[in-house]
């Protein structure tokens, strides 16, 4: 983990080296703030992975099978859709997505109960 | 790693479907992105068919328009990212010991976002006004309401962000097994080079394909709301916004498979890879780069420092050369085996030498200025990402297909394939760059038949049909090998990596055991280790 710390650290500091530069060259906010923020969010990582500590073996139970992702990503395209054509599509969407997420948490609830 | 691996269960569709298992969700993403890749390269058949000669025979303009506007974000949001992801979620956990990925069932969301992004781009052509028709980039105000009018144009947008959040969330996943599940010993300086090259895609992926989503949404609200981009200098600021998602995809869609190549490199020289660090130092100095070059798609709009700009993408040839240089010195020397994988591999560092040494010409602004939105453009990124990356992805298709079906591929319709489609790529692209030198524009349904680009158009639309050709084979090679098997073993290749540690395919949990890891190719390491023993 320190390891990848490191990783992003670095790659931070190269990206944000060469967002300076275009700094110091000249050039307008945007580029300047979607540069920056690149090399921000990396440094941000890095910080995440000092604080975070590795977790030792940590017990995982993996799922063979989900029908939460599908349902959750059918409402999430349903309602995106619908600001093309319309409320009544975003509504559907919406009820797609709710009904994905109860499935997702009903499933998390019988992986815990196991 | 003490686990005892169950093997992993025949699944109905249903189950297929709704696996977490990220082999199978790594298989369903690869299998949507090349349906996806068999559309848009339908669609550039149609578009090379149009312009075989000159006039309009086949398709209108508009036709045309939504053509290469589908054909070109077809292939860059829906097949070689998609696949690139792929083949690194199914690959990057059984290189490092892994049983699943950190988050199964959110990189199975990701893949069906990524997959009803693709739907509703495609869904597009149903509409009245037809599919987006403003090119892959969307440029401001050409996808404005009133250059673009209709809903078509709205999913494609909508499309495009859905696809693109969804590969962000299977980035991410990837990014976080190759930090967080490594198996004991696997630490990250004994990474494989094709899981560091997914490390570095991954990083590339976080950090700027979240722009996309959020320019592609500024996009739909200043279609749908009122104006954003239609400010002064509200063009320029969507094009840098596109552009630093738009440089680094092509990274992101050209690393991991140089990862796989340099992987086969090394397996059929039967060698250890030449310069492992220096690879890894030179991948981490080119994703740095990489996200300093956006802005060379610009230069021709007066808009950005080009001297920044030219120096930063000028630069990128030093950590290209280190790369190319590695490679090919881990074949110096080395008991090279030309099997098929091996040979989709040098065809990779052949043409992607082509469109890289031509990124260098156009990374310069004199030059740039006379080809911008040429055809010289268009050759220069095919030759990047046929020539480069759908090499690669034929070469880890032939030599990862063992491992994932536990079959053999047909070597000698592979070589027949590799034959067709490297003279294909050079029939179809190697002409565009004369014709954009010459001055055809891209994007054009017509020419004028005294323009003299008629000769080589021709040419081009014959390497098309070639290249087809290629795919209609490597169909049949999939058909005849899956139902005629010929089993494969564990490990056919004598691979170096640990994804050979295990049974091909491999079980649901991916290892019964694994050997000692002390470098980034474990077997190899025994291998060496009992012809000293002998």
């Amino acid at each position: 983990m320190r390891r990848g710390a490191l990783m992003f650290g670095a790659w931070g500091l190269w990206v944000g080296a060469w967002a300076t530069t275009l700094a110091i060259w000249g050039a307008a906010l945007v580029p300047l703030l979607a540069f920056g923020g690149a090399a921000a969010a990396a440094a941000i990582a890095a910080g995440y992975l000092v604080v975070t500590a590795p977790p030792a073996d940590p017990p995982r139970t993996l799922t063979e099978s989900s029908a939460a992702p599908p349902v959750v990503a059918a409402g999430v395209v349903l309602a995106a859709n619908g600001l093309a054509f319309g409320l009544w599509l975003v509504l559907i969407g919406a009820e797609v997505l709710a009904f994905g997420v109860g499935l997702a948490i009903a499933e998390q609830r019988r992986v815990r109960a196991r | 790693m003490t686990t005892i691996a169950p093997p992993m269960p025949r699944a109905g569709p249903v189950e297929w479907l709704l696996a977490t298992d990220h082999k199978r969700t790594a298989a369903r993403m690869a299998t949507a992105a090349f349906a996806f890749f068999i559309a848009s390269g339908a669609l550039a058949l149609l578009m090379r068919s149009e312009l075989a000669q000159p006039g309009l025979q086949i398709v209108s303009t508009d036709t045309y328009n939504q053509l290469f506007t589908m054909h070109g974000s077809g292939m860059i949001y829906l097949v070689v990212t998609p696949l690139a992801l792929a083949v690194g979620l199914y690959f990057v956990p059984l290189q490092i010991g892994a049983a699943d990925v950190v988050a199964p069932r959110l990189t199975a969301f990701g893949f069906w976002l990524y997959l009803g992004g693709g739907l509703t781009m495609y869904s597009g052509f149903l509409t009245s006004t037809g599919a987006g028709k403003a090119g892959w980039t969307a440029f401001y105000p050409l996808s404005g309401e009133q250059a673009s009018p209709g809903p078509g144009m709205d999913m494609w947008i909508i499309g495009v962000a859905l696809a693109v959040a969804g590969m962000t969330l299977v980035a991410a996943t990837i990014l976080l097994t190759l930090l967080r599940q490594r198996a004991p010993g696997m630490d990250l300086t004994r990474l494989s080079p094709f899981s560091w090259s997914m490390f570095f895609t991954t990083t590339m992926t976080v950090t700027s394909f979240p722009v996309l989503v959020v320019a592609m949404g500024l996009l739909l609200a200043d279609r749908n709301l009122g104006p954003v981009f239609d400010t002064p200098g509200g063009p320029a600021t969507y094009q840098n916004l596109f552009w630093f998602y738009g440089h680094p995809v092509v990274y992101v869609m050209f690393f991991p498979f140089l990862g796989v190549v340099a992987d086969i490199v090394a397996t059929f020289s039967r060698r250890r890879l030449f310069g492992y660090p220096l690879l890894i130092i030179s991948l981490f100095a080119f994703t740095g780069l990489s996200m300093s070059v956006w802005a060379h798609h610009m230069f021709a709009t007066g808009q950005v420092n080009n001297q920044y700009f030219s120096l930063t993408s000028t630069a990128l040839a030093i950590p290209a050369g280190v790369e190319y240089f590695d490679v090919i010195a881990t074949m110096i020397g080395g008991a090279i085996l030309l099997r098929t994988p091996m040979l989709f591999a040098l065809g990779f560092l052949a043409l992607f030498l082509i469109g890289g040494l031509t990124g260098i010409v156009v990374g310069s602004p004199p030059i740039d200025y006379h080809v911008h939105d040429s055809y010289f453009v268009v050759a220069h990124f095919h030759y990047t990402l046929f020539g480069g990356s759908l090499m690669g992805a034929f070469a880890a298709a032939y030599y990862w297909f063992p491992k994932v079906t536990g079959a053999m591929l047909r070597e000698w319709l592979g070589k027949v394939q590799f034959g067709l489609l490297f003279v294909g790529v050079n029939l179809t692209f190697f002409p565009m760059f004369l014709l954009g030198y010459d001055g055809m524009p891209r994007r054009v349904a017509d020419y004028s038949p005294s323009a003299g680009f008629t000769g080589d158009n021709r040419l081009a639309t014959i390497g098309a049909f070639v290249i087809a050709l290629g795919i209609a084979v490597f169909i049949a090679n999939l058909v005849v090998s899956l139902r005629s098997r010929r089993p494969a073993g564990d490990d056919p290749w004598e691979g170096q990596t640990l994804e050979w540690a295990t049974s091909s395919p491999p079980p649901r949990l991916n290892f019964n055991g694994l050997p000692p890891i002390r470098s980034y190719a474990p077997l190899l390491d025994e291998r060496e280790r009992a012809r000293e023993e002998r």
